[in-house]
C-alpha cells in the first residue's frame, strides 16, 4: 500500500492529456508507484474485428442510398432549416461535456461501447459518431464538436481500460504502444546512438563512385577507416 | 467540399493530434517512470484522465472490481475536490483570504464538482463479457454474491440506483435493532427460516460486516429509534462536500443556494452577492495570462485537479504587502 507523503497539488491544464499528465507525475511524486495507480495487471481482451457479411451488405446498402446533390441545401426551405443550421442549444464547452457524460455513462451505451471497443472499433471512430450525432441535432455547434474530441476520446479510453480491452485509438493500432515499447534501446550513449543510426542507414550505391566501388570490392576488409589509428 | 466531410476532415486531424498527444504524454510519463510498458501508463493516464473529466464522481459511483473502484490514487486526486467543494482549500484561520477565497471557491470552483457517473460498472461489463455473464449481472459483494439468498451487502448491479449514487446495495434485511447488543444498539439481519416460513432468524452483524455498511447507509438511521431518517437529500446548511458524490447535475449550485437562501433572517430569497472586485483581482490576472475574457472564464475548457481560483492561494497573492493609507480627511 502506498505511504502516501501529501495531498495533491492543484494544476490547471488547457488539455486533458496534460491535466493526467500531471496528475500522474504528481501522484508518483506523492509516493504512489504505478501499480498501484492502474491496478491488478490482468490480461488484457484484445479488441477484435470479425468479418460479418451481414454488416458488409448493410454498409453496402446505406452507400447505394446516394448522397445529397450539390447544391441541394440552397433549395430547402428557409423556414424549416435543420437542426444543424440553428443556433446550438449549448454553447458552454463545460456545459457541453456534461451533458456528454451525462448521455455516454448510461446502461445501454457502455454496454454497446464496449462491444464495439472490443469488436475493434477505434476510440476515434466511436468518439466521432457521438460527437457527430449531438451536432447534427443541433445541440452543439461544429467547433464544441472540435473542442470536445479530446476529453470524450479521453472517456471511452477508460471505459475501455475498465472494461479491462486492449483497444485501437485510431485504425488499426492495437498494438503500436507495445511495438515502441520493443523498439527502444537500452540507454546507450550518444555517440553509440549515432553511430548504430548510421550503420543502419543502407548506402545507396549510386552517390558512390564506380572506381571506389570496384576499390572496396577488391581491398575489402583490408581498408581502413580514415579515423583509425595507424600503426606507426 | 460539404459541409460534413469538411467536419470529418478535421475531427480525423484532431483525432490524429490526440493520438500524438496521447503518445507524447506517454513519453513524458515514460522519462520519470524508467521501464514500465506504455500500455500501463495509458491506463493510469486514462484513469486520471476519466477522473478529471467526469468530475471524480465516477469514483465513487460504483461497488466491484474497477480499477477506478479500488483506485486509492483517485480517492487521492479527489482529496483536492473535497478541500476545493468545502471551501478548506484557503485554510480555516479567519484571514481576508481564507474568508473571501473559501467564499469564493464555494460559489465559483467547478473541479470535481458533482457530475453523476458509473463508469466503474463498466469494470463489471467487462468481467461479465470474459465470464460470460449476463452484460449487467452485479459482482460479488461482501456477504455473498447478488444472487445468494441472505446476502447482506452486495456490489451493487452495474448501473443501478445504488451503483449511480454509490453506495453498495444493502439487502432489506438488514436494519438498526437499538435494543440489540445488550441495549447499545446493533445491526442485525433478520431473513425466513427456511425450515419454518411463519418464523424468522435474527443474526447480529460481525463486526467486519458491520464496517463494510455503507456510510451512505449507517449515515441515515436513527440510532434512538432504529429507523431510517426522513431521506430528505442534503440538509441545509450541510457541506457542499456531500454533493460531490451525489448525482446529478447543478447539485452543488443548489446546495449552496439552499444554504444561503434558508439562513436568510429576512426569510427571503435573495441571489447571491457579486463579490467585491480586489478578492477577484488574481482570477483577472490568470485570465489575462491565458488570454482568457474573464466574464466568461468558465466556458473555458480547463483541466485539472485545481481552478483557476486555487491562484489567489499561490505565494503571489498571500504574500504580506504595504497597504496603502486610505484618504484622510477632505485629502483625495
Amino acid at each position: 500500500m502506498a505511504k502516501v507523503k501529501r495531498n495533491p497539488n492543484l494544476s490547471v491544464h488547457g488539455t486533458v492529456g496534460e491535466a493526467a499528465q500531471a496528475a500522474v507525475l504528481d501522484g508518483l511524486d506523492a509516493g504512489f508507484t504505478i501499480d498501484e495507480i492502474v491496478g491488478k495487471d490482468t490480461p488484457k481482451i484484445r479488441a477484435e474485428s470479425e468479418f460479418s457479411q451481414e454488416n458488409l451488405d448493410e454498409l453496402v446498402r446505406l452507400k447505394s442510398q446516394g448522397s445529397a446533390i450539390p447544391g441541394q441545401s440552397l433549395v430547402n426551405n428557409p423556414d424549416t432549416p435543420y437542426p444543424w443550421e440553428t443556433p446550438p442549444d449549448i454553447t458552454n464547452p463545460r456545459e457541453a461535456l456534461d451533458n456528454l457524460v451525462e448521455d455516454i455513462l448510461q446502461p445501454e451505451v457502455i454496454k454497446n461501447m464496449v462491444s464495439a471497443l472490443a469488436g475493434g472499433m477505434p476510440v476515434g471512430d466511436i468518439a466521432m459518431a457521438i460527437l457527430y450525432s449531438k451536432f447534427v441535432d443541433g445541440i452543439i455547434s461544429v467547433d464544441l464538436l472540435l473542442l470536445l474530441a479530446e476529453p470524450v476520446m479521453y472517456l471511452i479510453m477508460a471505459v475501455g481500460e475498465e472494461a479491462n480491452i486492449k483497444y485501437n485509438i485510431e485504425g488499426d493500432d492495437l498494438d503500436e504502444f507495445d511495438e515502441e515499447d520493443n523498439l527502444e534501446e537500452p540507454d546507450l550513449n550518444p555517440i553509440e546512438k549515432i553511430k548504430k543510426e548510421t550503420l543502419s542507414k543502407p548506402i545507396n550505391q549510386n552517390s558512390v563512385p564506380q572506381n571506389l566501388l570496384d576499390k572496396i570490392q577488391e581491398q575489402g576488409p583490408e581498408i581502413r577507416s580514415m579515423l583509425s589509428r595507424g600503426d606507426e | 467540399m460539404g459541409l460534413f466531410k469538411s467536419i470529418k476532415k478535421a475531427f480525423k486531424k484532431v483525432v490524429k493530434g490526440v493520438k500524438k498527444a496521447v503518445k507524447s504524454v506517454v513519453k513524458g510519463v515514460k522519462k520519470v517512470v524508467k521501464k514500465i510498458g506504455s500500455s500501463k501508463i495509458l491506463k493510469a493516464l486514462a484513469i486520471a484522465a476519466a477522473v478529471v473529466v467526469t468530475g471524480g464522481a465516477a469514483l465513487t459511483a460504483f461497488g466491484g472490481t474497477g480499477t477506478l473502484a479500488s483506485s486509492t490514487f483517485g480517492q487521492w486526486m479527489m482529496t483536492t475536490s473535497q478541500n476545493v467543494l468545502g471551501g478548506s482549500l484557503f485554510g480555516t484561520g479567519g484571514g481576508f483570504l481564507a474568508k473571501t477565497g473559501n467564499f469564493v471557491t464555494k460559489t465559483l470552483a467547478k473541479p470535481f464538482g458533482a457530475v453523476g457517473g458509473a463508469i466503474g460498472s463498466t469494470a463489471r461489463v467487462g468481467a461479465n463479457i470474459v465470464h460470460g455473464k449476463d452484460l449487467l449481472a452485479a459482482g460479488p459483494g461482501v456477504g455473498g454474491t447478488a444472487t445468494t439468498p441472505g446476502a447482506i451487502i452486495t456490489a451493487p448491479t452495474p448501473f443501478s440506483a445504488e451503483a449511480f449514487s454509490g453506495q453498495l446495495a444493502v439487502a432489506d434485511t438488514v436494519s438498526f435493532d437499538p435494543t440489540a447488543n445488550a441495549g447499545k444498539g446493533g445491526y442485525i439481519n433478520t431473513t425466513v427460516d427456511p425450515t419454518d416460513p411463519t418464523k424468522n432468524i435474527v443474526t447480529p452483524l460481525t463486526p467486519a460486516q458491520e464496517a463494510s455498511l455503507p456510510n451512505s447507509y449507517t449515515s441515515n438511521i436513527d440510532k434512538v429509534t432504529g429507523k431510517t431518517k426522513s431521506s430528505s437529500g442534503l440538509k441545509v446548511g450541510d457541506a457542499v462536500t456531500s454533493s460531490a458524490i451525489g448525482m446529478g447535475f447543478g447539485l452543488t449550485e443548489r446546495a449552496i443556494a439552499n444554504k444561503y437562501f434558508s439562513e436568510d433572517p429576512r426569510n427571503r430569497a435573495d441571489s447571491l452577492f457579486v463579490e467585491g472586485k480586489s478578492p477577484l483581482d488574481p482570477i483577472r490576472v490568470y485570465a489575462s495570462e491565458n488570454n482568457i475574457n474573464f466574464g466568461d472564464i468558465y466556458s473555458h475548457g480547463t483541466y485539472g485537479t485545481g481552478d483557476p481560483a486555487y491562484m489567489m492561494n499561490t505565494a503571489l497573492f498571500s504574500q504580506e504587502t504595504i497597504g496603502s493609507p486610505t484618504a484622510i480627511g477632505g485629502m483625495s
